[in-house]
């Protein structure tokens, strides 16, 4: 992989907030703001690492999903240890068990050249979708438009939708769609806007709005939408131990729904939104090549290492403990009363922007990339999206790019 | 053996243009759902009746408008009681007069569903809200 210079387009923030990407500057703590979508750079890769990294990308997800089975088991842990309502792990052996519908996930690696290791794993509420699948390729489109990408989230994502539909997992073939209000700067608004536009290409009817609004009704012991419609089918981006956590979730838990909604993504998902899975994936593949050694109860043997809380999102209360001296310590809002000791494996500069790779899987397959790159060690709120682009390789005919669905 | 996407025409995102539009400035009504639904009435008899007696959107207002059959508009998430078909209605829980403004705080016109509600009634119940969200924790997966 290399980082090239280049050009940003004169008008590429009209067009990036046209597409979508309405948040396109991020805010810095000193009262300046610096674009989070990146295009003065994009990285090269060639084709046979795009291929690596699909492999790998997929072999980790069918670790994950075994992890998951062996964490829910109810032998290794106890709720309370995986900070989740008492009586999630029942449902979530229930819910793998059913193999409930389970649309996207997103892997966070760490990549040297040779071999991509496993960052952490957002299988619950990842974000950078839009990013994704929609605006680096529209870069793409416009700036290399003889190049080619690794980026088929959007058509896969618009087939798993058909392909459900068809198979008749949507009752009524409809689907709501639900984002919280206290997210403001509009990435997740645009993020399930975004995701429902996917499934309304498929045919379905689609209906939204935050979660926030979102009712129950006792009569008919059914979740309802603002207009009292009866919720059959969510997305949902908002995490689970939250939902679980907040007084609806008392619903979920005691199993009082006439017709429990279907939720995308499912229950079990929380399983691959904790950094719990970490140290279980490194007991159940030691030595895997692409693992890092990661520890529950403190570093072990590990001279230099990286402690995660269970739910911490975009870097938050993160320490990095290095053999040259002081811990570095990003504060956050999560709860730290059980950190996950993972070894610290720093992320490669280019030119000073450390780069962490973000890898898409659609309907359990690997569908793209993103990169976002960062000052500091810890890829954080403050990281820039950077678009990519596979070098040395000619775009691919529509047929090719059918049968590759099809795969 | 996979990569990129097809696309090579471009594609509609018709609702991600939507509502970036509306959280950059400009507005727009996301109108998923009626925010009321009306049952057809005989204000004579205080009934419901069936929705092909509704011919039309004649307001009542009070002995004055004559006989018939009227819409009775009641607001979608007030938890109003639908009775059945022949089932007396309550005054309280609705009104005669199409309503004109929206719930949700939005602007324009509110969305008004007539007919289509269940003939056999039934205690729509009492909906409560704000059970989920607002942990004051983003949700993003980073």
């Amino acid at each position: 992989m290399w980082r090239h210079s280049i050009k940003p387009r004169p008008d590429w923030r009209d067009k990036v907030v046209e597409q979508g990407l309405v948040f396109p500057m991020t805010d810095m703590p000193d009262g300046t703001e610096r674009p989070y979508w990146n295009e003065s750079a994009w990285y090269e890769v060639t084709m046979d690492e795009v291929l690596h990294l699909e492999e790998v990308t997929e072999e980790l997800y069918a670790m994950c999903k075994h992890a998951a089975a062996v964490m829910a088991a109810g032998d290794r842990f106890s709720d309370a240890q995986l900070g989740l309502a008492p009586g999630t792990l029942p449902l979530v052996q229930e819910s793998l068990k059913r193999d409930d519908l389970s649309v996207y996930a997103r892997f966070d690696l760490v990549w040297n050249g040779v071999e991509p290791k496993m960052l952490e794993i957002n299988g619950d509420t990842p974000t950078g979708l839009l990013e994704s699948a929609v605006i680096q390729w529209n870069w793409l489109e416009e700036i290399f438009p003889d190049a080619d990408q690794w980026n088929s989230v959007h058509d896969r994502l618009v087939k798993w939708w058909g392909d459900q539909r068809a198979a008749g997992r949507f009752p009524g073939n409809e689907a709501h769609f639900f984002n919280s209000g206290a997210e403001t700067t509009g990435e997740e608004a645009m993020t399930v806007a975004y995701l429902r536009d996917t499934a309304a290409m498929s045919g379905l009817a689609t209906y939204g709005h935050e979660i926030e609004d979102l009712g129950w009704e006792s009569a008919q012991r059914a979740f309802v939408d603002w207009g009292g419609r009866k919720i059959r089918t969510a997305f949902k981006l908002y995490p689970w131990e939250d939902m679980l956590d907040d007084q609806f979730g008392r619903y979920l838990l005691a199993g009082t729904e006439r017709e429990p909604v279907q939720w995308i993504e499912p229950i079990w998902k929380t399983m691959l939104s904790t950094k719990a899975i970490l140290p279980i994936l490194w007991e159940l593949y030691p030595d895997h090549p692409n693992l890092l050694p990661a520890y529950f109860d403190g570093p072990g043997d590990l001279l230099e290492w990286v402690a995660k809380p269970l739910h911490g999102r975009e870097g938050s209360n993160i320490r990095i403990h290095t053999i040259s001296g002081d811990d570095h310590v990003h504060d956050g809002p999560y709860d730290t009363d059980t950190m996950v000791y993972q070894e610290w494996s720093p992320l490669p500069s280019y030119e000073g922007n450390r780069a962490v790779i973000g890898s898409w899987i659609v309907d359990g397959a690997a569908a793209g990339m993103m990169v976002r790159e960062s000052d500091g060690p810890i890829t954080d709120y403050y990281a820039r999206f950077v678009p990519h682009a596979i070098g040395t390789s000619p775009r691919p005919d529509d047929d090719t790019i059918k049968q590759w669905l099809t795969e | 053996m996979s990569n990129r996407r097809m696309r090579s025409t471009g594609i509609t995102l018709g609702l991600t243009a939507l509502v970036a539009a509306s959280l950059t400035g400009c507005s727009s009504d996301d109108d998923d759902q009626p925010e009321y639904a009306a049952i057809c009435v005989d204000p004579q008899t205080e009934q419901r009746t069936d929705d092909g007696n509704c011919k039309d959107e004649r307001e009542y207002n009070g002995a004055g408008s004559g006989a018939g059959f009227f819409w009775f508009y009641m607001a979608t998430r007030g938890g109003a009681l639908v009775p059945p078909i022949g089932g007396r209605f309550n005054g309280g829980s609705g009104t005669y007069t199409i309503p004109r403004t929206s719930q949700g705080g939005g602007t324009g016109s509110p969305t008004i569903k007539r007919g289509g509600l269940d003939t056999k009634g039934g205690d729509i119940g009492t909906i409560s809200r704000g059970g989920f969200g607002k942990s004051g924790k983003g949700s993003s997966g980073g």
